[in-house]
Parts: C-alpha cells; sequence; structure tokens
C-alpha cells in the first residue's frame, strides 16, 4: 500500500517536473528579450524605431525599415486574407450541408497544418519566377503578402464560421421571415451579431502571419533598406532576426534580441485583444 | 417550386471553393515549379540520391529526408513525455483556477515566432548546451556512435531536436488537454469506485483518449516536420548521413530556406522537389491524424 | 373563388427527408378574422403554417407541392410563383420563441425590416412607423424610454410582442402565428390574445396554437389537424361545440390520440 502511495506521489512529482520544463525556456527566452534587447532600446529608445539598419562596426541603427516593411506587407496580406476568408467562412457557417462547405471545411484542416515554406514555394513558382512572374521576375514584397494572406485564410475561414455557427437558428428565421434577401440577412443582421467574433477570427490570423519569416525569405528574400516598391524586396521584422541573429557581430545580435521583443510584444498585445473580443462575444439570446 | 434567385451565397460559396480549390493548386504549383527538373531526373533518383552538392549538379534527397526524420522524431520523442506528463497534470491534478493560468503560460509560448526560438537556440541554448550537456556526454558516452562528434558544436541535430521539441510541446499540451477534458466524468468515477489510486485512474484516463492523444502527437511531428526558420539556424547546415545526434545535418526544410533566395534553374527545380517530398510527408501525417481523430469520435466517444 | 378567402391551399404535400408530414391538405382561410389551427404535436400544423409564407424553404430537405394561394392586394396570388422576399412582407411570422434580433436595439428591430425592404425611408419617417407599430402591439409604453437597449433584456413577453410589431412593421396583410405564447405567463398570454383579436380587423390571422382552451377564446374559425390531414374545418362554435368528427371529439376533450389512425 504504502509503496503504491510512494509512486503516486513519484508520478505526481513528475507531472509537475514536466511543467517546470515548459516554463523554464520561456522564461530564459523572455529574459533574454527583456534583459538584452531591452537594453539596447534603452539606450537608442528613438533611433531604435526610426533608424534602418546600420552596417556591422558602425554602431547604432534601428528597425524603423524593418517595421515599416512589416506594416506594408501584412496591411496587404490582411486586405486579401481577411475578406476571403471570412467569406468562404460564412459560406461554410450558413451552408453547412452543402458539398463545397463540406469539402472546405476538410482542406482548411490540412491547411492550417501545411507547411508555410510551402506556400512561400508555390507563390514564388506562380508569381515571380524569371518564367511567369507578370508583376516582377525577381524576390518581390508583394509576393510575401499574397503568401501570407495564402496562410491566414483558412484559419480565418474556419474562425469566422465558428463564430457565425453561435448565432441561434431564430435570428436567421427572424430575418428571413422579414422578408429579407440573403444578402441582407447575412450582412445586416447575422454579421453585426457576430462582430466581435470576426474581429477574434481576423486578429488570430494576423497574430499567425506576423511571426512568419519561412515564406517571406522565400518570396522576397532579404532587404536591409527601407521599404521602396512592391514588386522589390522590403524588410520585415521576422527576417530581420533571422539575419542578425545568425551574424557574428554583437550590435547585430542585440538588435536581433530587441527586435524579438517588439514583435513578441506585438503578437501578444494582439493575442489579448483576441481574447478580449471571444469574452464580449455573443452576450444575447 | 420554389424559383431560381441571384443570392449572395453564390457569391459566398464562390469563396467557399476557392478555399477547396487551394490545396490541389499547391500540389500543382509544387509539381508545376519540379517539372524542368523532373524532366531531367528520374524522381527515385532523386529520391534516393545520397548526395546533395551544389558544385558536383548533384541532387539527391536522402540526406535531407534522413535530417528531417531523426531531428522531427526525436522532437517528437521528447516532446511526447513532457507534453502528456503537463496535460495531466493541468487537467487532472491541478485545481482550475491554477489550470487556467497555466493555460495562458501555454498559449503564450505557442504565440513566440519560431524565428525568436531559434534565436534563442542560436544565441542561448546552443552555446550553453555545448558547454555543459554536450562535453559530458562526449566525454563520459562518447563511446556511444550516437555522442560522438569530431569536434564539440552547439549547432547540430541534438539542438534541432530540442528547440523543435520545444516548439511543438504548446500544441501538444492543448489538444491533449481538450482530449481529456472529454472524458465523462463517470469513467474516473467509476475506476475510483474500483478502489484505484490517483495514479491508476489517470492510467484508465489516458487509456480512454489513447486515440487522440496519438491523432495530437502525430500533428505535433507534421509541425516539427514542417518547422523551417528555427530548425535552420541551430542545425549546422552540413548535409551527412551521420548517426551521431552531436554532428550537424539538413533537413528538406532548412535547404530550401537557406539556398532558395539564390537558386536558379536547376537547382531552383530541385529545391521544389524537395519541397514535394515535404508535402508528401507533412500532409500524410495530417491526413493519418485526421482519419485516427474521426475514428475516434465515431466510436465510444461522442 | 369567394371574396372571403384570405389564404387558400389546395392539396399541400410536404415531406421532409422523405417522410411525410402533410398528406394532401386542402383548407381555404377566411378573411379579416381569427383561423386556430389545433392539433396533437407532431401532426404538422408548424408546417402548414411555414409553407404559407415558404419558411419552409429553410429547411433544405424539406420537399413541398400542391397549391398555396395568398391574397395580396385584394388578388389571390400563387405565393409559390411570388418573390418569396415579398411574399414574406406581406405574410408576417411569429416565431412560437421570441426571437428579436438580440444584438441590435428594439428601435433598430423595429426599423431594420422597412429601411431594408424599403418600406419607409429616412430615419424620421422609419422612427415614426417603429411608433405606431409599437403602439399598435401595446408595447410603447413599456418601451419608449429605452428604444436605444438591446433587445435580448426585454422580458419573454415583451420581446415577443416586440416580434409582433416587428412583424407589423412591414405592413402584412396576413400574420401567421406559430403557437406564440408558449412559455409565457398568464398575463403576457392574455395580452397576446386579446392582440391577436384586435389585429383582425387589419389583417387575417392564422394561429397555430397546441391549447384547445385558447383556440375557444381567440378563433372565429377552428382547423383540426391530425396526423397530417385536415380532419374538420368550421367555426369555432361548431367545432368545439359539436364536432363531426370522433377524433376532433377526442382531442377537445381532451383525450388520447395515440394509436388512432385518421
Amino acid at each position: 500500500m504504502s509503496l503504491k502511495k510512494l509512486r503516486d506521489a513519484l508520478y505526481t512529482g513528475l507531472a509537475y517536473l514536466s511543467l517546470l520544463l515548459l516554463a523554464v525556456p520561456l522564461a530564459w527566452i523572455l529574459f533574454e528579450c527583456i534583459v538584452r534587447g531591452g537594453a539596447y532600446i534603452l539606450s537608442r529608445p528613438v533611433e531604435f524605431f526610426t533608424d534602418i539598419g546600420r552596417p556591422p562596426g558602425v554602431g547604432g541603427g534601428g528597425i524603423g525599415h524593418a517595421i515599416q516593411g512589416s506594416l506594408y506587407m501584412l496591411g496587404l496580406a490582411l486586405l486579401i486574407g481577411v475578406p476571403v476568408g471570412m467569406l468562404a467562412g460564412i459560406y461554410m457557417a450558413e451552408r453547412r450541408d452543402s458539398p463545397i462547405a463540406k469539402a472546405a471545411r476538410f482542406v482548411s484542416d490540412i491547411l492550417v497544418e501545411f507547411p508555410t515554406i510551402l506556400v512561400g514555394i508555390v507563390t514564388y513558382a506562380f508569381l515571380v519566377s524569371k518564367v511567369t512572374g507578370l508583376l516582377a521576375t525577381g524576390p518581390a514584397a508583394f509576393a510575401a503578402s499574397f503568401a501570407l494572406a495564402m496562410i491566414m485564410i483558412p484559419i480565418v475561414a474556419r474562425s469566422v464560421e465558428t463564430a457565425f455557427l453561435t448565432i441561434p437558428n431564430e435570428v436567421r428565421e427572424g430575418a428571413y421571415a422579414l422578408g429579407l434577401l440573403d444578402r441582407q440577412t447575412v450582412f445586416r443582421v447575422l454579421l453585426p451579431a457576430v462582430r466581435a467574433g470576426v474581429m477574434t477570427a481576423v486578429l488570430i490570423g494576423l497574430a499567425k502571419i506576423a511571426g512568419e519569416s519561412a515564406p517571406i525569405i522565400v518570396t522576397n528574400g532579404i532587404s536591409n533598406f527601407w521599404f521602396s516598391k512592391w514588386t522589390e524586396p522590403a524588410p520585415s521584422i521576422p527576417v530581420l532576426i533571422y539575419v542578425y541573429g545568425l551574424s557574428p557581430f554583437k550590435e547585430w545580435q542585440a538588435q536581433a534580441w530587441a527586435a524579438s521583443l517588439i514583435l513578441l510584444l506585438l503578437i501578444m498585445g494582439v493575442g489579448f485583444l483576441a481574447r478580449r473580443f471571444t469574452k464580449k462575444m455573443w452576450t444575447g439570446a | 417550386m420554389a424559383a431560381m434567385r441571384k443570392s449572395i451565397f453564390i457569391l459566398l460559396g464562390g469563396f467557399a471553393l476557392f478555399l477547396v480549390l487551394i490545396l490541389p493548386f499547391y500540389l500543382f504549383g509544387e509539381l508545376y515549379g519540379a517539372s524542368e527538373f523532373l524532366s531531367k531526373f528520374s524522381f527515385l533518383d532523386f529520391i534516393l540520391g545520397r548526395e546533395w552538392s551544389l558544385p558536383e549538379q548533384r541532387y539527391g534527397a536522402l540526406q535531407a529526408i534522413y535530417g528531417t526524420l531523426i531531428t522531427a522524431g526525436l522532437a517528437l520523442l521528447i516532446a511526447a513525455p513532457i507534453s502528456i506528463a503537463s496535460a495531466v497534470a493541468m487537467s487532472e491534478l491541478l485545481p482550475e483556477r491554477v489550470s487556467d493560468r497555466l493555460g495562458v503560460l501555454i498559449d503564450t509560448i505557442a504565440a513566440i515566432p519560431s524565428v525568436v526560438v531559434g534565436l534563442w537556440g542560436v544565441l542561448s541554448l546552443g552555446p550553453f548546451l555545448s558547454n555543459t550537456l554536450y562535453r559530458f556526454l562526449v566525454e563520459n558516452l562518447g563511446f556511444l556512435p550516437i555522442f560522438q562528434a569530431t569536434m564539440l558544436t552547439a549547432y547540430n541535430k541534438l539542438t534541432a531536436a530540442l528547440v523543435l521539441g520545444y516548439m511543438i510541446m504548446p500544441f501538444a499540451v492543448s489538444v491533449i488537454k481538450e482530449n481529456l477534458r472529454l472524458v465523462p466524468m463517470e469513467i474516473k468515477e467509476a475506476a475510483y469506485a474500483l478502489g484505484f489510486t490517483r495514479w491508476e485512474v489517470v492510467r484508465i484516463t489516458l487509456s480512454y483518449v489513447k486515440p487522440g492523444i496519438f491523432a495530437a502527437l502525430m500533428l505535433a511531428l507534421g509541425r516539427a516536420v514542417a518547422e523551417a526558420v528555427a530548425v535552420s539556424m541551430v542545425i549546422g547546415n552540413t548535409c551527412s548521413f551521420s548517426v551521431s545526434l552531436l554532428e550537424p545535418a539538413c533537413t528538406l526544410t532548412t535547404l530550401i530556406i537557406n539556398n532558395f533566395a539564390e537558386a536558379t534553374g536547376t537547382e531552383a527545380a530541385a529545391l521544389i522537389g524537395l519541397g514535394l517530398v515535404l508535402f508528401a510527408i507533412s500532409t500524410s501525417i495530417v491526413l493519418v491524424s485526421r482519419l485516427v481523430y474521426s475514428k475516434l469520435l465515431g466510436g465510444y466517444m461522442r | 373563388m369567394s371574396d372571403n378567402v384570405a389564404v387558400s391551399v389546395r392539396d399541400l404535400h410536404v415531406s421532409i427527408d422523405k417522410k411525410d408530414i402533410l398528406k394532401g391538405i386542402s383548407i381555404d382561410f377566411p378573411k379579416n378574422a381569427v383561423t386556430a389551427i389545433i392539433g396533437p404535436s407532431g401532426s404538422g400544423k408548424t408546417m402548414l403554417l411555414r409553407s404559407i409564407n415558404r419558411l419552409i424553404e429553410l429547411l433544405p430537405r424539406a420537399r413541398v407541392s400542391g397549391k398555396v394561394l395568398v391574397r395580396i392586394k385584394n388578388e389571390l396570388q400563387d405565393a409559390y410563383a411570388l418573390d418569396p422576399s415579398y411574399l414574406r412582407r406581406k405574410v408576417g411570422y411569429v416565431f412560437q420563441k421570441p426571437n428579436p434580433f438580440p444584438h441590435l436595439s428594439i428601435l433598430k428591430n423595429m426599423t431594420i425590416g422597412p429601411m431594408l425592404n424599403g418600406i419607409a425611408k429616412g430615419k424620421e419617417n422609419l422612427e415614426r412607423l417603429a411608433e405606431e407599430k409599437l403602439k399598435e402591439a401595446g408595447l410603447w409604453d413599456e418601451v419608449k424610454d429605452r428604444l436605444h437597449e438591446a433587445a435580448w433584456k426585454l422580458s419573454g413577453g415583451q420581446q415577443q410582442r416586440l416580434c409582433i410589431a416587428r412583424a407589423l412593421a412591414l405592413q402584412p396583410e396576413i400574420i401567421l402565428f406559430d403557437e406564440p405564447t408558449t412559455g409565457l405567463d398568464l398575463y403576457n398570454t392574455k395580452r397576446i390574445e386579446e392582440l391577436m383579436v384586435r389585429l383582425k380587423e387589419k389583417y387575417t390571422i392564422i394561429a397555430v396554437t397546441h391549447s384547445v382552451d385558447q383556440a375557444g377564446r381567440i378563433a372565429d374559425f377552428i382547423a383540426f389537424i391530425y396526423n397530417g390531414k385536415l380532419i374538420e374545418f368550421g367555426s369555432a362554435a361548431s367545432v368545439l361545440k359539436s364536432p363531426a368528427n370522433e377524433l376532433t371529439e377526442l382531442f377537445i376533450t381532451g383525450r388520447v390520440l395515440d394509436g388512432v389512425t385518421a
């Protein structure tokens, strides 16, 4: 009997230990970001956000160009990805038994697990390869935005679908009984009812693509200049971390930590907002 | 009887159809991109080709496949016990309030971009391990082939597996936790009624959701296979068939990410070919996981 | 056909997933009167009601055949040849469970239909219409100070009267009620019953009810449906006092109908 108790205690201890093993690297990463990255930001609090990267040895420099590039890339990606994902998601919820809705659900579940680097490759092959490139024949920022949009579409679609499925059927019937058209029912009654849920969907999608680097490296390549044209490579925060982190230069490494801190804050902020909206979702009925 | 009317759903259905077509579009894009290469070399020679060498224009995928399987597999081996134990601790042992707080911790880990985990691997974890654990392993367990190293390095298969393992853990934990939540209270009550201790009850609970755990770990494996940036930062990027975990390697994704931007012609097509292999491995992992999971949902768990 | 008919149903068959729900129903609903449809649960009452304004088409697996004519602008028209959106505006529907749009304000619940259907234009006209119809439904005094509150904050009875007012705002000619007082307290039940009786002056009322007593209180005519067929139809007094059919008598006297086939 006491042997049993001993074994219980041992296993319980191991379970708690595993939680600790999960927490330690997180604490370590946050510590490095805050201490090493924070120190760099504090040493150049304005320059860091407004200046462009400086060659190693020159000293100083910031990530202003990467912030700008990321904003452009994510902005265009949202512009493409949100409407497409949202409209597909609405269909998946409102015509849930139709073959297309079922297929879309199945494909989405595969796509959310799809290697993002492959999305980059396909985008490259179609949009900017030397053979097929229509707008550019080489790495280009718009291709990165397109790849990011493709990555977020299934995520947005699935979350919007979930949001619409929370609407009680009586609301739909009420709308149709008033003689509203499908279009009016969807956009004037149902969509306003789940505004918060749709916001959550967009934020979840944004959080997912904001940290992506592989598809950007593949489609857009690497740039350490200001954003110039959609058909040229543009800088971005994740790729800057990648390049600076792999460099042997101490000041670049410090900036990589600082940029990581900014990126983490950004993504956690978006995640926090998403949770706020989730809580606000659907107070009625 | 109902008159046909133009409905907004025709338009919405178009978007849903577009979503459906993305997957075949990806497959077509991969095949199309690799077509130049496939017209020159046989796909079988490509997959079984033992060497990847740019100067000699040799494009064999086997080393990369080996690197992918060994790092992803090892990552899963590391992540699985920790994930299962953590999920059990959170859903079975700790009070809900504490468990909810820990849920935020798990979400936070999941939210770290892979490039930041990679940065930590390059600048913190790798150098730390090479001076401690790796030195110890080489000096004391160096007689084992898996711990032999001609040179002590921070960037090798083990570092890659540790970084990958950490990246897939939060996902595995939350899916396993979801599964455990689905276990009906009656099952646990029945076990307690038989006089089982807490851990015996946990074992019953775990066996109840075994297919769900398997599906979750498969998906986690798929994520490890698909990861590119973080691995490429810590694996050393030297293709080889070395058995030692402390030697560098390359994977399907690292070859692509390191070379794609500058690649042209046959090399670019060969890299897209690697993508095709990744496509096949990754999609089949997801499909197997889905299959197991839908079987679970169709079986005793509803 | 008589000028006195508001809705004419001819040989109506409805099946869902190949299961027959309505098996050939023919009935003429009189204009400006309250007709109650009674029958045990599962007899097809609600489906009959939903066939009239084609809400039944929201059920993707439902199959409808037969003819439904509705009097709109004093002319009997084939309901299934009309634009369903127009039909539903002219043939209002009040559901068993109150279903205001919970996230919209009370006022917006009233104005969204007229606004989107182009019945009234401009904020002032819309709000005047809302006030008029809320008064008609006897809800105005209770909500006039809280028009901008979300509709889900109203009590169940108030929500149901809001739904009636919402239907009235579309200026229908026929209103279908599907057991509108289910789950409401006596006070609200009474108010809604009075309202239905009052509304028949301007509208034609067809109400499904589970309660024979309620039918007695509100109805001018009663239709008894059993097992997908119309068993009896006539003036309320004659159906309740001297039913022609044995099944009707069994039902209105509260005796069990299970196992009896029509």
